[in-house]
């Protein structure tokens, strides 16, 4: 009973650490703010069911991460790319407090593939190092670096698109 | 330095940097110590990177890590222990006593309507507004979006936008933006079947109008009929819903 009580006061602790930073994982996964908030707690309900597993419970992050994604991938089908190494060339930043720029920002970021999006994310979220995305992913660090040059690449292609003169969507 | 002057650590340099900007391997720091042309591609890079941060950092649900506790530990299983086979018992006992109550409460229980459910949310949240900050209004199209629904023109100044618990509605979106006619709130909400298409009423001096669209119903509070009526015919011009 005392383990019991021990062990949901920590799992209590872990979900306020971490809910904020699986759910804006999981929403920019899915896109879907209802998604997300029902991934998060799905997340936590099997975590709670496996808490004796938890290989390190001082760093629980890459193992919720690890549920989250699996979760998700059960909701959608993945998909595969062929992925090209392409040279890396100079960005162009939207203005600061350019409030179309960030509402871009934010369309752009979701219409990253999956494929390129989630290692995005797993960094720019997530904190992680290549190899550790190459762990949660299953894959090489170098595949791993190429998606992520990819999906920055992508933004880049965007943002100098973006710099032309165009029509813009009103808020 | 031009840019035909780049040379193969340059190149390198950029590929580290793309690939993971927060942590540059030594010899990567090393050559931006001494390259002009990479400092600034830094610069630039690191920026984007602020931007990006800015972006992903949406705000939070309300309540999200107790409703992910509840539903966690609601459905935990206690060890039953052979020395307390009386406390199961008193278990059994007790959940049938509570079942009981619970089957009696619900059962006179009205449901709310989305049009009641608006009202008693904006009472709930007429305190909450103040204590909670909104996310950026800028995501009023992505919201609006998300929901089925694409802006062809503005509403008006968006002013509140925050994801909130509608009572009986599950989770929904809390506008609030400024039109000619004053203040306009306007909710996203799941809909559930048996929900009228339409429906309009006045609940504790606020004009509510509900409307199927998207993927459910969006209500419109305002303080006035002409203020509600205005913004209801202005939302209909101005929005497309899928």
């Amino acid at each position: 009973m005392f383990f019991q009580k021990s062990a949901q006061r920590q799992f209590e602790q872990v979900v306020r650490a971490y809910s904020p930073d699986l759910y804006r994982f999981a929403y920019w996964l899915s896109r879907d703010r209802f998604l997300a908030d029902e991934l998060v707690q799905e997340t936590f309900a099997r975590a709670w069911k496996a808490w004796d597993q938890v290989q390190d419970p001082s760093n629980p992050k890459p193992w919720l991460i690890s549920i989250l994604r699996n979760e998700h991938a059960r909701l959608y089908e993945r998909k595969q790319f062929d992925y090209v190494d392409e040279a890396p060339e100079e960005l162009d930043l939207p203005a600061d407090h350019d409030a179309y720029a960030l509402h871009d920002l934010e369309n752009l970021i979701s219409s990253l593939p999956l494929s390129l999006r989630e290692p995005f994310l797993l960094q720019a979220l997530g904190g992680f190092s290549c190899a550790e995305i190459a762990t949660q992913l299953a894959t090489t660090e170098g595949a791993v670096m190429v998606r992520l040059t990819r999906a920055r690449q992508t933004l880049q292609a965007a943002f100098k698109e973006d710099s032309k003169p165009q029509r813009r969507l009103a808020l | 330095m031009t840019t035909f002057s780049l040379h193969f650590d340059c190149l390198q340099f950029r590929r580290e940097k793309l690939a993971d900007p927060r942590h540059l391997p030594a010899s990567a720091l090393a050559h931006q110590a001494h390259c002009s042309l990479c400092q600034a591609y830094a610069r630039r890079i690191d920026q984007a990177e602020i931007k990006i941060t800015q972006t992903l950092n949406v705000a939070i649900p309300e309540g999200l890590a107790e409703r992910a506790i509840l539903r966690a530990t609601r459905g935990q299983k206690i060890q039953a222990r052979p020395w307390k086979s009386w406390a199961m018992a008193a278990s059994v006992l007790l959940c049938a006593l509570i079942g009981s109550s619970l089957y009696w409460q619900q059962s006179t229980v009205v449901p709310l309507s989305i049009a009641q459910a608006a009202a008693q949310h904006m009472q709930d949240e007429a305190d909450e507004m103040a204590a909670h900050s909104s996310e950026r209004v800028e995501r009023f199209g992505p919201v609006l979006a998300s929901f089925g629904g694409q802006l062809q023109a503005p509403v008006g100044d968006v002013r509140y936008i925050q994801h909130c618990p509608i009572p009986g509605h599950g989770m929904g979106w809390h506008i609030v933006y400024d039109t000619p006619q004053g203040a306009i709130t306007l909710l996203l909400v799941n809909g559930k079947p048996g929900e009228p298409d339409t429906q309009t009423l006045e609940v504790q001096g606020r004009m509510i109008r509900v409307q199927r669209a998207g993927q459910g119903y969006y209500a419109l509070i305002s303080h006035s009929r002409a203020g509600l009526d205005a913004a209801h015919r202005d939302l209909q011009t101005k929005v497309r819903w899928l």
